[in-house]
């Protein structure tokens, strides 16, 4: 008798949900990450720009902010979408490899790629300063080889490597754990089932892809106007080849269990690298020039130098809103499970 | 062609793949390392002079290059201290338990993860000025965080790297442990010991890997110390600072130990939870 109760007051313990102790946590996050979100918003419909506290009500912000910086957001969304699918280029195939084909090097490989950001964050950044210069090491010995002046520093192309460069963790890790929670006789029954490629559909599917990542790239890369010029032309009919070819190669295997089976991973990369992309500065600030700049390096500048506190808490609050939509669309699209378990 | 020379060209692919995807990641790497050997000849070090050991000789030759990395290691210490203190009982009560408002607190979790870190920055930047300018939160604070400084910037990483304490803590507590504590608590354990004794050598390892890489968030981050740090001189606002005027190769040397001392911590706690990296 004295046991059972015993395991009843033992069970109702469990069940406390443990308030008081998470109570100065709880408070620390209210005030810290919400208040701070919160209070962008309500800068953002102040009245004076200048003042350091909000005072009054007005949509004169957004008003003046967003035509004025249009083109610094449509950088934002252009350049951390590029950024985001030459990540995820990079990282799918990685982390299929390092999940699928790894064997006892998988913990190696898969750290193998974190190592590159135990260096300091503005130092990867001067790296790549150096190494895209047009007297760099890659592109001084190319001139004094071919008599080729490379400029890449300074253009659109640059800011986006360096901006994929930062994502492929992101997306990578995610990735890896969906990948590797896949039941792996599914694939030995695709195998014993023949199979095999993707063929006509595949290279199809993966063309059409390619073309429109091609578009998006080259609309980057050289301009919207620019599209027309024999290069970018080039440049988009080689992505679309490219798309068809890794289409049609592709094994079902990756096609049609992998790729399903691992949805919500894809949605936490998603998630992970494009919202980090679309608030990037530093990249663009480093990387690129003045028409490259952000939406990002105009909130910095106007709340570090120029003391606009209300027009860059308009900026601040759209690029809110915008991740918010996003988020909450992609997150829709993922079910049964909880967030914190995808990531 | 039979599945398995597939499997075999499927696998021989991704291995390539991989092998150039290293190359781009360790490009940079290398870059950095090679150029913390170079002579310049000027004030910048974009580009290959001559082979000197000179700034491994002097690594803080530069002014304000030692005061800046201690500030940084300061501010990275004690934000860890902070957040592993913070997040554990939340991490352990989302992982130990269903309660009502446990989805509002793990969503609460998610926030830093889901937010540009330039609004983030932005939000604690005004909010910090609002302690200073509104009477009410002046009293409440007592001006510790206005001017900008240690009080803020350690407030923001903590703030950051909180997320990664709670999600170690909760996935190292997620189905370990719970019957072990009911056999505890019929044995006559207090609900105190049977924490102590059962639960705490479970969890120790995420909390001790959550500091960690909130020690590594918080030297790398540049964002929100940008924001919250004023003038105090930390590593990567002071490095912006001085790559206008110039870029000495003591830079490189700088990122290079702490690569090797970021590499040295990776390995002693994978030694401490017992498992692989990452």
């Amino acid at each position: 008798m004295v046991s059972l109760t015993k395991t009843a007051g033992a069970r109702s313990s469990g069940a406390r949900a443990g308030w008081p102790e998470m109570l100065p946590t709880l408070a620390w996050l209210v005030a810290l990450l919400v208040l701070p979100l919160v209070y962008i918003l309500r800068m953002s419909f102040s009245a004076d720009p200048f003042a350091l506290t909000a005072t009054g009500w007005s949509l004169a912000n957004y008003a003046d902010s967003i035509p004025f910086y249009w083109n610094n957001l449509l950088n934002s969304v252009l350049i951390g979408l590029s950024a985001t699918i030459l990540a995820f280029a990079i990282a799918m195939p990685v982390a299929y490899g390092i999940s699928f084909y790894g064997g006892r090097w998988k913990a190696v490989l898969l750290f193998a790629f974190f190592a590159p950001f135990l260096t300091s964050y503005l130092i990867r950044i001067v790296a790549w300063q150096t190494l895209l210069g047009a007297n760099g090491p890659l592109f001084a010995p190319l001139h004094a080889a071919t008599g080729l002046e490379v400029r890449v520093l300074g253009t659109p192309f640059a800011v986006v490597a360096g901006l994929t460069y930062q994502l492929v963790p992101f997306v990578l890790l995610p990735l890896y754990t969906a990948f590797n929670r896949i039941d792996r006789t599914l694939c030995a029954a695709a195998d014993d089932l023949y199979s095999g490629r993707c063929g006509a559909r595949g290279a199809m599917i993966g063309g059409a892809a390619g073309l429109a990542i091609g578009l998006l790239l080259a609309a980057v890369f050289f301009g919207a106007g620019g599209l027309a010029a024999p290069g970018p032309m080039l440049f988009v009919l080689a992505a679309a080849l490219a798309g068809a070819m890794v289409g049609g190669t592709m094994t079902e295997r990756f096609a049609l269990i992998v790729f399903p089976l691992s949805r919500n991973g894809f949605i936490a990369a998603a998630v992970l690298s494009f919202i980090p992309a679309l608030g990037d500065y530093v990249n663009a600030a480093l990387l690129g020039d003045i028409r490259t700049q952000m939406l990002g390096n105009v909130i910095q500048a106007k709340f570090l130098v120029e003391l606009d506190y209300a027009g860059a808490a308009a900026l601040s609050a759209s690029l809110l809103v915008a991740a918010m939509l996003l988020l909450t669309l992609l997150l829709r699209l993922i079910r049964g499970t909880e967030l914190l378990d995808v990531v | 062609m039979s599945s398995s020379t597939r499997t075999k060209r499927e696998g021989l692919a991704v291995r390539a793949m991989i092998g150039l995807a290293l190359v781009f990641m360790f490009a940079p790497v290398l870059t950095m390392i090679v150029f913390s050997f170079n002579d310049p000849g000027g004030r910048f070090n974009y580009e290959l002079g001559t082979f000197s050991l000179d700034a491994w000789r002097a690594p803080f030759a530069v002014p304000q290059l030692g005061v800046a990395i201690r500030n940084s290691l300061i501010v990275a210490a004690a934000s860890a201290l902070l957040a592993a203190l913070l997040g554990t009982p939340v991490g352990f009560a989302l992982g130990r338990r269903k309660f009502i408002g446990r989805g509002a607190v793990s969503g609460l979790t998610f926030i830093p993860l889901a937010t540009p870190e330039v609004v983030l920055g932005a939000g604690m930047l005004i909010l910090f000025v609002a302690t200073a300018t509104i009477p009410v939160l002046k009293t409440l604070t007592g001006g510790l965080f206005y001017p900008l400084g240690f009080p803020s910037v350690i407030a923001a990483h903590t703030t950051l790297g909180l997320s990664f304490v709670i999600i170690n803590v909760r996935a190292r507590v997620i189905g370990a442990g719970v019957t072990l504590e009911q056999a505890a608590r019929d044995l006559g354990a207090s609900g105190f010991t049977a924490f102590r004794t059962i639960w705490l050598p479970i969890i120790l390892p995420g909390i001790l890997s959550g500091a960690l890489l909130t020690f590594a968030i918080s030297l790398d981050d540049f964002v929100l110390t940008n924001f919250t740090a004023g003038g105090t001189t930390m590593f990567p606002t002071w490095l912006y600072g001085l790559m206008r005027r110039e870029l000495p190769p003591q830079i490189a040397v700088v990122g290079t130990l702490i690569f090797l001392v970021s590499l040295g911590l990776v390995a002693l706690s994978a030694k401490l939870s017992g498992r692989q990296p990452a």
